[in-house]
């Protein structure tokens, strides 16, 4: 199916909506330095007036389709036979996550309101120009497009960091390590993006087109990994992550909410939009490797999350355990893992960013972030204590929160995924582990995280300082209550929100069935032509690529879950069908 | 020769038309050197004032009324081609933007003469002869102009020690370097009989012209053209020629006297040198070096067995590579370690001189489209280059504060808190030469990148290619710590005290200008592209 | 054909032999009793006195300059005077703005002070 409807009715809605706040930043540098009240007013107005033009696209989306929508697509700039374009539009699979920025934005300007009260007006300009950054990139078509936006990213949250950062001299170091950390995983994808526009694209960076293209199996594995570096390092997955827990630790409340509801799920939405589509012949042969570090991010992140001592950082590396969840479930790569991992970005955003927001509220008012200073708050702010309940439990996977639908998802489809399909075909039978292991990070966040809960608020008002702390305003009320609504409705009615991904999430599995059916098809026809044959009976029909990769795999290796993602087993039978694609066998047709 | 027929001849080879450009800015500079004489109680912002109209001259003549396109003139001598209008402009508009930074600069450290405006034009001068110069002896020619007006440049703090060491050090050297670059001409012009680059192209490939290398025939008694030694004659005539331009964009290993020179010169020197110097002898080293390649080419296409002759295009290939591997990582590596801002542009040109030259090791291998595609990222990266790059060094020039003062990193500490729109556009330029989108530094070293890769996929040449491309983003990524140091000063690191940063009209005009053009052609590069890709399809003959 | 070459090589090979053998044999071989007398800069002849690093005014290098700029002005006028009605008006502007541009400069000069001897 074609991704790009034929006929473009002209639309503006994407590029109001991303320009809207650049616009907003343009106004704010002609404010005085001193009129702080009214750079935040026209700051808010803007986060605001953009979100409510957003929701244009969640009532005029178009149900049932992959097809982007709102498509926009002009010539940008060329140059010989290279073309580039503006090119934007967006599916079931970015929609929840522009909204969800247009969402977090305006909160995020509205709790900076009493914390930032110094270079008011450039704080709200970076704020500003970090929301056109971060939504140009989720609504670019077009590989330079999206580069830009990519890299424009970076430049706010630098100076977000830097600035407004708590610690003078740590912040300099966090700011610069999260720049360069995150550079050196982009530039490689820019030379992967130029490889692939002037190999694939016909010298245009058109990500349909290139789609389309269908790349070699052999530039497909650096290419892949070229693009799931720089996406691994924004997720961060957990080799990676490093430079997370500083710039989360040094960032102002209102850049930890937007780095933790929104930037890293720049990485997560990198690998569904761009590593995975583009490179499924990559994604098979690191699918191992990516899916263990996933598992390990989880438990590892939840780990560390346990032991530390100061809350910011505590929810900080609670965060790479629960994008480790988003991860799995996009390598189980079937309907529920795939929709349970977009969940996941969403759900995430609001309940970490609220996280943030009610660790920034404790900071405002104690100026410490450790957790041994508190305790017993829940008498003092009852109020606060109930907003930060509903959030912990939220974060935790309560059912009937938003956390629970996501992470649920997750852990049924990689479990699926584990036992009969992708994960299985390409780390072996005993794939299922991974999703048995993922759901004891549950567990562990359920104890770090009530754990935390209870040493901060419950117990007697130890420290003297806490005795008169004031309970929420009416304005940082305000800025948790949204959230707090979402995280029931999400997790009450997720039904409206899986099914705006439902059809995208479907071509993007189809996408993949049609790769792992290729291959395995060759791989059982000729390494085991009985074991295939029995698949295709005993099978029926919707696993039944994945069964037969199952089986076909199973032949080369015993069922050992431990080491199965890095022993060599899954590499021959794979590698001979890479070797078969690379030599000119050609693809099966697109299933329909 | 009747009247119409010397009309003619003089409007085929005496074309002032063409050459108007240069010959306004020569005379701005001989009415400037005459007016510092000659009025008394003289205000040199005047001089500053006929500088710039001169060359505003200059700049609308070579924009609306430049000759059409591959014409030649003066014999052959001079071509002005969209790639030599292409340069002019960079050449004008970086002695423009030197002339506005130093109008409030050479007060405070006490150089203020109005020689200093007239030799700007004069190096200006030799600059648009490297741009326009279609013969290896104009090329020279300009070079040496350029060269001896750059050299007095360097040293016109008279009373500064370090300023007279740069001068010194750049004369010995350039001097060196440029008795090279002759020898080179001499050798060429002994094995093809030519030294102009149009006639060495349409000589059809073949050595050996007007005073061909002759041996002696033992059996017949007779003196012969020596074929083979005129081939090495010419191999060794190139690498010289190579060698003296290396010198002059400073690539490695021929950089040594960069950074002393650089840091010595007043700080408006420095910029220019750093943009107008490396983008003419960039200039005339693609004209001379894609001839030679051509030639080559044309020569091998019409042997019939082996001769030297054909490696030359693999060897340069290889020697080119090589230089700008060496010349990006040096000086990278080498900035990352200073703590004086302007030594470290200094270095960071070295760097940049060498991402310039990745694009021109791409155009020495490709042809048709693709190469003209090189060539043009090049041409295109160049002038980014010049407003991201003479922005820096007016921000520094801006914290001068007479000596050597403002140039160290620490001074830039808290900038932003008191000059936040000076802070603003030095991290614009900081980000562009770092290049990071949205800004020309991006675009630039973008085109640059994907020729490099797109010579990797279209030639059988994966591995020289791609290798370049990688080197590159992974020298852009120690570029950015650097770059980044000074931003850190300046926006999160609290100033122990305010330094006097004065807004002079002059001065701040140049760095909005820089800015507005290193956004404009960041988020709009079309019209700057086409221009450019227009300039290197005129460049080939034939 | 590049057997042409070999006698040059041979006689550039004997020359450079040559030399440096007579000079290493020279040190090798000869006596060296430095006295006094020996060591002076001229060893039978007047004795010097003064550095001879002896500073003279700027002023003789700028006239030297000028000597020289103005005398490549006649060895440019020269051929022009006696070719001058074949290269007729043509000639004649060129040689206009040549001169025209060393007068610019004498009048620069001049204005420095650069012609006061004091």
């Amino acid at each position: 199916m074609e991704l790009i409807p034929t006929n473009i009715a002209p639309s503006y809605w994407l590029s109001v909506i991303t320009f809207l706040p650049l616009v907003g930043a343009f106004v704010l540098l002609f404010l005085p330095r001193s009129e702080k009240n009214s750079a935040r007013w026209v700051a808010l107005l803007f986060a605001v007036v953009t979100f409510l033009v957003s929701l244009k696209l969640w009532f005029g989306f178009e149900l049932g389709t992959p097809q982007f929508q709102f498509v926009e697509q002009c010539d940008w700039i060329t140059f010989g036979k290279w073309k580039v374009q503006y090119f934007l539009g967006v599916d079931g699979i970015s929609l929840l996550i522009v909204l969800l920025t247009t969402f977090l934005t305006p909160i995020v300007v509205l709790s900076a309101w009493k914390a930032v009260q110094e270079k008011v007006k450039e704080y709200m300009i970076f704020m500003l120009l970090l929301e056109t950054a971060m939504l140009g990139a989720l609504v670019s078509l077009d590989l330079f497009l999206f580069y830009v936006f990519w890299e424009l990213m970076l430049i706010p949250m630098y100076f977000l960091i830097g600035i407004y950062g708590s610690n003078p001299e740590r912040r300099r170091y966090a700011a610069i390590k999260f720049f360069i950390f995150t550079m050196v995983g982009s530039v490689f994808m820019l030379i992967g993006i130029i490889y692939l526009g002037a190999k694939y694209g016909g010298y245009t960076f058109s990500y349909p087109a290139i789609l389309d293209a269908g790349i070699d199996v052999y530039p497909q594995m650096w290419l892949f990994l070229a693009f799931a570096v720089t996406f691994a390092i924004k997720v961060p997955m957990f080799p990676f992550h490093t430079w997370l827990p500083d710039a989360h630790t040094e960032a102002p409340t209102g850049g930890s909410v937007i780095l933790a509801g929104i930037l890293l799920k720049m990485g997560t939405y990198g690998f569904v939009r761009f590593a995975m589509p583009l490179f499924p012949d990559g994604v098979r042969f690191f699918m191992p490797a990516l899916a263990v570090l996933a598992v390990i991010g989880i438990i590892y992140g939840a780990l560390v999350a346990m032991v530390q001592p100061d809350v910011k950082r505590l929810v900080a590396f609670s965060s790479v355990s629960h994008l480790g969840y988003v991860m799995l479930g996009l390598f189980a790569l079937n309907a529920m893992g795939v929709q349970g991992g977009i969940f996941q970005m969403i759900s995430h955003g609001l309940s970490t960013g609220a996280l943030f927001l009610i660790v920034g509220m404790i900071y405002e008012r104690r100026h410490t972030r450790m957790i041994s200073e508190f305790g017993g708050l829940a008498k003092v702010m009852p109020v606060f204590a109930a907003c930060f309940l509903i959030v912990t439990l939220s974060s935790i996977g309560l059912p009937s929160t938003n956390g629970f639908v996501g992470e649920f998802l997750i852990l049924i489809g990689a479990f699926t995924s584990g036992t009969n399909g992708a994960l299985s075909s390409a780390c072996g039978p005993g794939a299922y582990w991974f999703a048995i292991i993922a759901a004891l990070g549950v567990i562990f966040g359920a104890v770090y995280m009530l754990w935390m809960f209870q040493r901060v608020m419950y117990g007697k008002v130890t420290n003297p300082k806490n005795e008169n702390l004031k309970d929420l305003s009416l304005r940082e009320f305000v800025v948790l209550a949204p959230i707090i609504l979402f995280i029931f409705i999400m997790g009450i009615f997720p039904t409206p929100f899986l099914r705006r991904m439902e059809a995208s999430v479907k071509y993007f599995n189809n996408h993949y069935a049609k790769q792992f059916t290729d291959v395995n098809a060759e791989t059982a026809s000729t390494d085991a032509p009985e074991k295939a044959k029995q698949a295709a009976v005993t099978s029926e029909k919707p696993g039944r690529a994945f069964a037969r990769a199952r089986e076909a795999v199973a032949v080369k290796k015993d069922a050992d879950i431990n080491n199965a993602p890095s022993r060599p087993g899954a590499g021959p039978a794979l590698k001979s069908g890479m070797k078969k694609r690379a030599a000119g066998v050609p693809r099966l047709p697109e299933l329909k | 020769m009747n009247p119409s027929g010397i009309q003619l001849f003089l409007k085929q080879n005496f074309d002032i038309q063409t050459v108007m450009p240069l010959i306004v800015v020569a005379a701005t500079a001989l009415l400037v050197l005459l007016l510092e004489a000659t009025i008394r109680g003289k205000s040199r912002t005047f001089l500053t004032a006929v500088s710039l109209v001169g060359l505003g001259v200059a700049l609308l003549l070579t924009l609306f009324n430049f000759p059409g396109a591959k014409q030649s003139s003066f014999y052959g001598m001079v071509r002005t081609d969209a790639f030599a209008q292409f340069f002019t402009v960079i050449a004008l508009a970086a002695g423009s933007l030197t002339l506005l930074l130093s109008a409030n600069y050479l007060p405070k450290i006490k150089s203020d003469t109005g020689e200093f405006h007239a030799l700007v034009l004069l190096a200006v001068c030799g600059m648009i002869l490297m741009a326009i110069g279609n013969d290896l002896i104009v090329l020279f020619l300009g070079i040496e102009t350029m060269s001896i007006a750059m050299y007095i440049l360097c040293g016109i703090r008279v009373d500064a020690e370090k300023s007279n060491e740069s001068s010194l050090k750049y004369l010995l050297l350039g001097a060196f370097a440029s008795a090279f670059l002759l020898f080179g001409i001499a050798l060429i012009y002994g094995a093809t009989g030519t030294t102009n680059i149009e006639a060495l192209i349409n000589s059809g490939g073949v050595l050996y012209g007007i005073s061909g290398i002759k041996e002696y025939q033992w059996d017949t008694g007779a003196y012969q053209f020596a074929e083979t030694a005129a081939q090495y004659f010419f191999i060794l005539g190139v690498a010289f020629v190579f060698l003296g331009f290396a010198f002059k964009i400073g690539a490695v290993p021929f950089h040594m006297w960069t950074p002393d020179v650089y840091q010595g010169a007043p700080t408006s020197v420095t910029g220019f040198m750093a943009v107008g110097v490396k983008a003419a002898a960039f200039a005339a080293l693609i004209r001379v070096f894609l001839g030679i390649v051509d030639f080559g080419d044309l020569y091998s296409s019409n042997a019939i067995a082996y001769q030297p002759l054909m490696d030359l295009k693999d060897v340069l290939l290889g020697v080119i590579w090589l230089v700008a591997v060496l010349t990006m990582t040096l000086g990278n590596l080498s900035a990352l370690i200073q703590t004086n801002l302007k030594r470290m542009l200094a270095f960071s040109s070295i760097a940049h001189a060498g991402y310039a030259l990745v694009g021109v090791s791409v155009a020495l291998r490709l042809s048709g489209d693709d190469r003209d595609a090189a060539v043009g990222a090049v041409m295109f990266y160049l002038l980014a280059y010049m407003f991201m790059n003479l922005g820096a060094f007016g921000v520094v020039i801006m914290m001068n504060r007479g000596n050597d003062e403002g140039e160290h990193l620490h001074d830039y500490n808290g900038l932003a808190s008191y000059r936040p729109l000076v802070a603003a556009a030095m991290a614009v330029f900081m980000f562009s030469l770092a290049g990071i989108p949205p800004t020309a530094g991006f675009v630039g070293k973008f085109y640059i990148f994907s020729a490099a890769v797109s010579a990797g996929t279209v030639e059988g040449y994966g591995l020289y290619f791609y290798s370049l491309a990688i080197i590159g983003v992974l020298n852009s990524i120690i570029s950015v710590y650097y770059y980044l140091y000074p931003l850190r000063n300046m926006y999160f690191v609290s100033a122990e005290r305010e330094h006097k940063v004065e807004l002079r009209p002059l001065m701040s005009a140049s760095i909005l200008i820089s800015t507005i053009f290193v956004l404009w052609i960041g988020v709009m590069p079309k019209g700057f592209l086409s221009r450019a890709l227009e300039g290197a399809k005129a460049l080939f003959f034939g | 054909m590049t057997g042409q070459y070999i006698p040059i090589l041979c006689a550039a090979v004997v020359s450079v032999g040559l030399a440096a053998g007579m000079l290493l044999l020279s040190r090798i071989l000869g006596p060296r009793n430095l006295t006094k007398r020996k060591t002076s800069t001229y060893e039978c002849g007047v004795e010097p006195t003064g550095s001879t690093r002896e500073r003279f005014p700027i002023k003789f290098y700028i006239i030297a300059m000028l000597f020289i700029l103005f005398d490549i002005e006649i060895i440019f006028m020269i051929p022009w005077a006696i070719e001058f009605r074949q290269l007729g008006f043509l000639g004649f502007i060129e040689m206009a703005v040549f001169i025209g541009v060393l007068v610019v400069g004498l009048v620069y000069v001049w204005k420095k002070g650069a012609l006061e001897w004091d």
